[in-house]
């Protein structure tokens, strides 16, 4: 009597749970595909594609890329050349400068998308300069172009424009000589300021090269023109255009009879 | 009938504890402040002007320590700003305080939702007092409006910068005016108001003030209006920070130290002052920069120093290193703002009696930053400068560090780091990153030095989730939050 209680107990939790397992049995496409639950909220807020992106500093070839899309979980971006990405902030090395169209998608987990198409500016931001532009540093190494230092004499008679220093150059050992790193087919605009006496013919003889092959034809060999007066300062401007293989550009001025004062000099790419 | 007295007396209490679940259930948002009219006369709106700067001020957090009772004002900017550079950290990684400096904030971040409100309580002030101008005396309203438009572009100029598109309101809303106070404005039509206001303050104040808005605060302001906004205007910045420096007003203090330890001294364009010993007119902040066993405030520490600024300070500091922080065995401190009666060389360190009510000023603006905005203002985005003028700013910046050595021409990596040491713990430094357009280049190698997951879209705080939940849908989020 006691046992066949238990044993009809125990026969019936037995089939009980045979029962209910087969209801519940975890069937993951019920779950997935499933319609949604009561309270459940249709999603209405779709994602919006937006991106950003940087060039890397030492290499302005590589870009990062990073999404600023709302509402999104993966992400896919077009390159253009067939590159692709499915990385939220990918990075991505283009050829070389140029505009390159680039597409970003980006969808959430109910396959809602959005695209955007940025173009994507590529260029090299290299900015040239001249060191110690006033001329006034000590020792004069910036100046000596590799045959040590130039020894032109500071001056301050007549006043250098915004009270900068000057090179005075009054003798055939003195000279002005530097080279600079320069981007490969721009024209730059190289301006600085100088007088001269009023005797002789040229202020000084301006040679301006690609510094690794000094055998080609020089971008500027010319006499500069004696100031129009021998008591202060006016700017002068001279252009160059840089070869297609250039990436050193050497800035030098000789000696040529006449005692000239340079001052500050600048140089620009002219867009 | 002897329940009856039971029974008004149960009823009684009831009406006294019966719960406003209205306040409860519509919450007010940040954006909207409720005002009752007070303004009778000159001296009304005069506090009520006094006010705005009350909201810069902020409540100390040793006062109330339930954070959403008050507003903290400029209180907790260093979190926002400096704990998110490679300069500072968290001593500890224990609550949101921490997740500043690893990048690890988050919509309910409630040092950044108080730091929004706070702004936005100036936003409100002013906007207020614009309205009751008419009750001031005649001869005071031109100034009265000057001051708290100064006031309301210093405020949206943090929020523009921390938080990009943000509501602007130039008027007293209701807090039902969903559309007005949570439609988020472009950043280039924020900087347009700013811009506007600020130059109206400019033509408007004079230099008579430095706890209070001046001619020279706007005007020093406004050049870093110009050198932030998208596009920006370099040559007016030059003007604005020209304008400053031959006003005569203001001058370098020799001693390094006396910027922070003489108040309102030669240096200080503007300054947000604080009363040491009284808890409802101090700040906290001095206490927290202390941590370790030397800690004062109430929390484990905050700005202690990364081993990355030492060593600018190392290569720029000159004599200002001393004065900027101090090494104790377990931890670096900022030592510019320690409360009065300091002696960190002790042992063990004191602070003074009341360094949790400090009254060290917060500087707002001073005449160090002016020169070196100039210099950044004649360079225009470029990556050098030799101009006489730039050179002899920056010369000034350098000689009062002991480092007298003739510089000829400033690089742009020169600049920054000249700012950084020399604001060090001033706030500055998040937003320069931000000016040179280094910020994403600078944090993402502070971040991978220092294990922190950082990427471009942590430039945004996110727009604080209580806000957006009571928008009803028009407020909406900034990416990756």
């Amino acid at each position: 009597m006691y046992k066949e209680n238990i044993f009809k107990k125990i026969k019936l939790l037995l089939l009980g749970i045979v029962t209910t397992g087969s209801f519940i049995s975890c069937d993951d496409s019920l779950f997935r595909d499933d319609l949604p639950d009561a309270n459940s909220k249709v999603d209405t807020v779709f994602p919006e594609a937006n991106f950003d992106y940087t060039a890397d500093q030492e290499n302005f070839k590589v870009i990062n890329f990073t999404d600023l899309s709302s509402e999104a979980s993966t992400y896919a971006w077009d390159f253009g050349g067939g590159a692709t990405s499915t990385e939220q902030d990918p990075t991505h090395t283009f050829d070389g400068e140029g505009v390159y169209p680039v597409t970003f998608t980006a969808s959430d987990g109910n396959n809602e998308s959005s695209s955007i198409t940025i173009d994507v500016v590529v260029e090299d931001k290299l900015v040239s300069a001249f060191e110690c532009a006033d001329f006034n540093c000590d020792p004069r190494t910036p100046w000596g172009g590799g045959r040590g230092t130039s020894t032109y004499s500071g001056s301050s008679s007549p006043t250098p424009p915004e009270g900068n220093g000057g090179a005075k150059i009054s003798s055939s050992s003195q000279f002005l000589d530097q080279t600079i790193l320069v981007l490969p087919g721009r024209t730059y605009e190289i301006t600085f300021w100088y007088v001269s006496k009023s005797s002789g013919t040229s202020a000084g003889t301006l040679l301006i090269e690609d510094a690794d092959n000094p055998d080609e034809p020089a971008f500027l060999n010319q006499e500069i023109p004696l100031s129009s007066t021998a008591s202060s300062y006016e700017p002068i401007s001279f252009r160059v255009e840089t070869g297609d293989a250039t990436e050193n550009m050497r800035f030098n001025i000789e000696y040529a009879g006449t005692e000239s004062r340079f001052s500050k000099i600048s140089i620009e790419q002219i867009e | 009938m002897k329940h009856i007295k039971y029974l008004i007396f149960v009823i009684t209490v009831s009406v006294f504890v019966s719960c406003d679940t209205d306040e409860y259930l519509n919450p007010l948002p940040d954006t909207a402040v409720a005002v009752d009219a007070f303004f009778q006369t000159d001296s009304d709106v005069l506090a009520g002007v006094i006010g705005i700067y009350d909201a810069l001020q902020g409540v100390n957090e040793n006062t109330t320590s339930n954070i959403g009772d008050v507003n903290r004002g400029v209180q907790f900017e260093h979190l926002l700003t400096e704990h998110r550079t490679d300069n500072t950290r968290n001593a500890t990684l224990e609550g949101s305080k921490a997740d500043f400096h690893r990048y690890t904030v988050n919509a309910n971040n409630v040092e950044s939702e108080d730091y929004y409100a706070s702004m936005y309580e100036v936003i409100f002030r002013a906007n207020n007092i614009l309205n009751f101008i008419d009750i001031a005396d005649a001869s005071n309203q031109a100034k009265y409006t000057a001051e708290a438009k100064f006031l309301r572009a210093y405020a949206y100029f943090k929020l523009v910068r921390m938080y990009s598109d943000v509501p602007l309101i130039t008027r007293v809303v209701g807090p039902t005016e969903n559309e007005a106070l949570f439609t988020r404005t472009p950043v280039s039509e924020v900087y347009t108001q700013i811009v506007a206001d600020l130059q109206e303050a400019a033509s408007v104040l004079d230099n008579s003030s430095k706890s209070r808005a001046s001619r020279a605060a706007a005007q020093g302001i406004l050049a870093k209006v110009y050198l932030t906004q998208p596009n920006p205007n370099y040559t007016g910045a030059q003007q604005m920070c020209e304008a400053v420096i031959n006003s005569g007003n203001f001058s370098l203090q020799s001693n390094y130290s006396d910027v922070f330890y003489s108040e309102l001294n030669d240096e200080i364009i503007f300054a947000v002052q604080y009363v040491t010993g009284n808890s409802l007119e101090s700040q906290s902040f001095s206490s927290e920069f202390t941590s370790g066993g030397r800690r004062q405030g109430q929390e484990d520490g905050q700005n202690i120093v990364n081993d990355n600024l030492i060593e600018a300070f190392e290569e720029a500091g000159g004599n200002r290193t001393e004065v900027s922080y101090f090494t104790f065995p377990d931890a670096t401190e900022v030592t510019k703002f320690l409360p009065e009666g300091s002696d960190v060389t002790a042992t063990p360190p004191t602070y003074g009696g009341s360094s949790r009510d400090a009254g060290n000023d917060y500087i707002a603006l001073r005449y160090a930053d002016v020169l070196l905005m100039h210099v950044e203002a004649i360079m225009a985005g470029g990556e050098s400068t030799n101009n006489a003028a730039a050179l002899n700013s920056f010369q000034k910046v350098r000689d009062r560090a002991g480092l007298t050595a003739t510089v000829s021409n400033i690089t742009k990596d020169e600049l920054l780091l000249e700012r950084r040491v020399e604001l060090a713990f001033e706030n500055q430094r998040w937003f320069d990153l931000l000016r040179f357009g280094v910020a994403d280049a600078v944090l993402s190698a502070h971040a991978t030095e220092l294990g922190y997951a950082f990427d471009a879209r942590k430039l945004l705080l996110p727009i604080p989730a209580r806000e957006i939940n009571i928008s009803g849908g028009l407020l909406t989020q900034n990416p990756g939050y």
